[in-house]
C-alpha cells in the first residue's frame, strides 16, 4: 500500500510555487498545475514500481532525483514567466506615463 | 522659512521628473533576458535527442530486442547530447540576465546524467522509461513555455 498522495504532493508544490511569485500565479497557473500534477503522479508511480520490485532502490533514487530537478526547472520557468508579468506590468505603467508627459507638454518629450 | 520649503519642494519635483524621465526614455524595462533564437532552438534539439533515445529503448523492449538496450550500444548519443547541453551551457552563461535559463540548462544535465546512470543500471520494462518519458516532457515544455515567454509577443 503506497504512503504517497499525488493530491498531497500537488497542493504542496503549488504551495511552494505561489511563495516564489506571489501575486503572479494566477498567470502561470496552467502551466504550474499542469506541471505539478505530473510529477506527483510520477513520484506516486516510483513509489509503486519500487513497492512491486519492478526498480531496485538505487534505480528508484535516480527517478527521484530527476523529479527533483524538473520540479527545479518547473518553479525556474514559474518564477521567469512571473518576473516577465511584473516586467509588463512595470513597461505598461511607464508607457502612460509617458503618454500623459507627451500629452502635457504637447511634444514628444519622452 | 518659506523660501525654504518652496526650493524643497521645486527640488522634489524637479528630481521627480527627472526619474519619470530617466525612465521612461531609456526604452523598455528588461527584467530578465531577451529571447535567443540559439538558446531556443538548442532547446528544441535537445528535447528531440531525448525523445528519441526513449523510444528507441521502448521499442527495443517492445520488439523484444532487450540486448540492443545495452549502454554501450547508446553510449554515443549521451556523449553527443551531453555535448550539446555544454554547448548551451555556455552561450546562457554569455548571455545577460539568462541566470535563470543557465540553471534550467544545469538542471536538465543532472536530469541526463541520471539518465545515464540508470541506463547502466539496465532497461529491462516499459515502466521505468514510461515515468522518465513523462519526466523530460514536463522539464522540456517549462523550458519551451519560459523561451516562448522571453519572445514578449503581445
Amino acid at each position: 500500500m503506497g504512503s504517497l498522495n499525488s493530491s498531497n504532493l500537488l497542493n504542496q508544490m503549488i504551495g511552494a510555487a505561489k511563495v516564489v511569485i506571489n501575486d503572479k500565479w494566477p498567470e502561470v497557473r496552467d502551466l504550474g498545475t499542469s506541471s505539478f500534477k505530473s510529477l506527483a503522479e510520477g513520484l506516486v508511480d516510483i513509489e509503486r514500481m519500487k513497492s512491486e520490485n519492478k526498480v531496485t532502490d538505487e534505480q528508484a533514487k535516480l527517478l527521484i532525483d530527476m523529479h527533483k530537478n524538473t520540479l527545479r526547472i518547473v518553479l525556474l520557468s514559474v518564477e521567469g514567466l512571473g518576473i516577465l508579468a511584473v516586467e509588463g506590468a512595470i513597461n505598461a505603467a511607464l508607457n502612460v506615463i509617458r503618454d500623459v508627459v507627451n500629452t502635457a507638454t504637447g511634444i514628444n518629450l519622452l | 522659512m518659506l523660501l525654504n520649503l518652496k526650493s524643497e519642494v521645486k527640488l522634489k519635483y524637479t528630481l521627480l521628473l527627472s526619474i519619470i524621465f530617466l525612465l521612461t526614455s531609456c526604452g523598455e524595462i528588461r527584467l530578465i533576458g531577451a529571447y535567443d533564437q540559439t538558446v531556443d532552438q538548442s532547446i528544441h534539439k535537445l528535447s528531440r535527442d531525448v525523445s528519441i533515445l526513449l523510444i528507441e529503448l521502448k521499442k527495443n523492449i517492445t520488439d523484444q530486442k532487450l540486448d540492443e538496450n545495452a549502454y554501450s550500444n547508446f553510449r554515443p548519443k549521451y556523449i553527443d547530447i551531453q555535448g550539446e547541453i555544454e554547448t548551451l551551457k555556455i552561450r546562457c552563461g554569455a548571455l545577460e540576465k539568462y541566470g535563470k535559463v543557465r540553471q534550467q540548462v544545469l538542471s536538465l544535465e543532472l536530469n541526463i546524467l541520471n539518465l545515464e546512470a540508470f541506463h547502466k543500471t539496465g532497461f529491462q520494462s516499459i515502466e521505468p522509461i514510461n515515468n522518465i518519458q513523462k519526466n523530460f516532457e514536463v522539464a522540456f515544455t517549462n523550458m519551451i513555455a519560459l523561451q516562448n515567454g522571453l519572445k514578449r509577443e503581445k
